[in-house]
């Protein structure tokens, strides 16, 4: 069992470092947030003075921040001075690319392992422990970190060098909020003509308009039981991290030179809908914004 | 077995009317073009001297034209000379007012009438594996089914007049906005270096999923079945699917649906057709998204 400092104890992290406890490693926690650290101790996690005392004797450190620039002060503030040599730094934050690999630099720097690790499966995946990783890094790294990666999440999937795995989610997501927001098009289009939500389901999940976002996550109440629109859209994953992924897709975009023209138009469309309030709703809601009724 | 007058004997007519002599109907068939109805007559089709002529004992009668004014100025054109108590089926792909006016036609002379898209290819015509999409009565439907399982594999009431060329033009914006959305995911991916196989790996269990990338996926290599490994030999035609999302916006326009990244997704379309490239499977809009690749 592995001695693991774990920084960033919020909606994610907390759950994922309880699991980390509840595989039988000993996990060191820290949180600017004193609340976040408080839980984090009631679920077996001990308290850190600071971000570059859980580094210490660690085995393996795992950070889950909300953007590039934490990560980067965090691994950059100590973090890495203070762990010894070999120690593998896991990044589980969902970053823009470019961070990313930056962070792998400054540990390759400071003869350290590394791997980016961004998670789906959103704060359920995270509490039950069966959340997706997709992992960048060196094989030597990976070998290193999936056993303990396989204590937070049931698929560990390998997707490269580092980097990675950032550019694995964002693509995905990417992928995602366009075929969810053509679901909710067509959807509306349906209703507007008088076809029934039950008809196009019944074509559409057995045709080439099939997607995850019509069979597992269907944006309107009835066909799929399980989908958030059974539920007043309640998350799920929320459109305020939809929007955060697409920004990051577009940043990743504009920097290699790829055109993502549908892409662009699925942010802008997110930030109109978060703009309107919300944020909060599951990403699948923008049906609403679509019918005129967000 | 019933006498079945079948107009429109192109790539499409061509076979299903083929296999509706294989299944022991006696058709009689028309087309203008004089190498068409060669061709029907070599697979046992009855050549009629006109439209008119080829309904005059038709108990059932079956067009597959191109567009919504050709299969109105037909039906205006044969329907007295159509037996009292025959059924009306249009199997061409059309605008949906021009398909409920066509009902209106029909019912104004006391007729049954299906509309019935299919979809499927000319690989589904010749294989008779059509899916075909049916808006109609149900005691309209309940007639057509019998015979219309001998040009398809999947016969799907969609509702009243109207909605079986709407489940497809919904049907078809999806598929249409998911390709985009693949073709963008994967050259993107392309970009940042992460392989395409990784990528796969990652979406074809995951949110991203969608039939553009399980099933028809643009990039070569990946999915034995696609097009892609075939020069994008269609498969779909650009053309065709150029063709159903402008009927899609269409509809939308008309019943005042918003539909932005339908909207996005015919200029796309548009623009590859008009380099050229409309004789090519759908699937090929990756090659302009990719442009000249990394």
């Amino acid at each position: 069992m592995a001695r693991i400092g774990f920084i960033g104890l919020g909606n994610m992290g907390l759950p994922m470092a309880g699991n980390l406890v509840k595989a039988g490693h000993q996990v060191l926690g820290f949180d600017l947030v004193n609340s976040n650290v408080e839980k984090a101790v009631a679920r077996k996690v001990e308290k850190a003075h600071g971000a570059a005392d859980v580094a210490k004797d660690a085995d393996c450190v795992i950070t889950m921040l909300p953007a590039g620039k934490h990560v980067l002060d965090v691994w950059g503030g100590g973090l890495l001075a203070a762990a010894k040599p070999g120690t593998i730094f896991i990044d589980c934050s969902t970053i823009d690319v470019a961070s990313a690999r930056k962070a792998h630099d400054m540990a390759a720097k400071a003869g350290m392992l590394s791997l980016d690790a961004p998670v789906s499966g959103g704060v359920g995946g995270a509490e039950a422990a069966s959340l997706t990783l997709m992992v960048g890094g060196t094989k030597e790294a990976f070998a290193k970190g999936q056993p303990i990666l396989s204590g937070v999440g049931k698929k560990v999937v390998h997707c490269g060098d580092p980097g990675a795995g950032q550019s694995a989610k964002i693509c995905n997501n990417m992928m995602l909020a366009i075929t969810m927001i053509g679901t909710c098009e067509a959807f509306n289009l349906a209703e507007k003509l008088g076809l029934s939500h039950e008809a196009l389901f019944d074509v559409a999940s057995t045709s080439s308009g099939q997607s995850w976002a019509v069979t597992t996550y269907c944006p309107v109440p009835g066909p799929v039981p399980t989908s958030p629109a059974n539920n007043h859209y309640k998350p799920g994953f929320a459109a305020a991290l939809m929007q955060k992924d697409l920004g990051l897709s577009q940043e990743a975009a504009r920097s290699a030179g790829a055109s993502t023209p549908m892409g662009a138009a699925a942010s802008q469309l997110y930030n109109l809908f978060v703009s309107q309030g919300h944020g909060g709703d599951d990403f699948s809601g923008i049906i609403n914004m679509i019918r005129g009724k967000a | 077995m019933a006498n079945i007058a079948f107009i429109g004997l192109g790539n499409m007519g061509g076979y299903m009317s083929a296999n509706l002599v294989k299944a022991q109907h006696k058709v009689r068939g028309f087309d203008l073009v004089a190498d068409l109805r060669a061709a029907a007559e070599r697979e046992g089709v009855e050549i009629a001297a006109s439209a008119r002529d080829a309904v005059k004992d038709a108990e059932v009668v079956i067009t597959m034209l191109p567009q919504g004014q050709h299969v109105l100025s037909v039906w205006r054109d044969i329907i007295e000379a159509v037996p009292a108590g025959a059924l009306m089926i249009d199997c061409s792909t059309i605008d949906v007012a021009s398909a409920r006016e066509a009902h209106g036609i029909a019912a104004a002379r006391g007729l049954d009438v299906v509309d019935a898209p299919v979809s499927g290819g000319t690989a589904g015509a010749k294989a008779a594996t059509l899916t075909l999409m049916v808006g109609g009565t149900e005691q309209a439907v309940s007639r057509a089914r019998p015979i219309l399982e001998k040009v398809g594999s999947k016969v799907v009431r969609c509702g009243e007049a109207g909605m079986g060329q709407a489940a497809k033009i919904c049907n078809n914006m999806m598929a249409g906005i998911n390709m985009v959305a693949a073709s963008e995911g994967f050259a993107l991916a392309e970009r940042l270096g992460l392989s395409a196989q990784a990528l796969f790996d990652v979406v074809s269990t995951s949110s991203g999923q969608s039939t553009a990338v399980t099933g028809f996926c643009p990039v070569p290599g990946l999915v034995e079945r696609s097009v892609s490994n075939n020069e994008y030999k269609p498969g779909f035609a650009l053309a065709l699917m150029l063709k159903d999302l402008k009927l899609a916006q269409s509809a939308a326009a008309s019943v005042g649906a918003t539909s932005p990244l339908g909207a996005l997704a015919v200029q796309l379309y548009a623009l590859h057709a008009l380099a050229g490239q409309d004789g090519k499977d759908f699937s090929h809009i990756y090659t302009m998204i990719r442009g000249a690749g990394k």
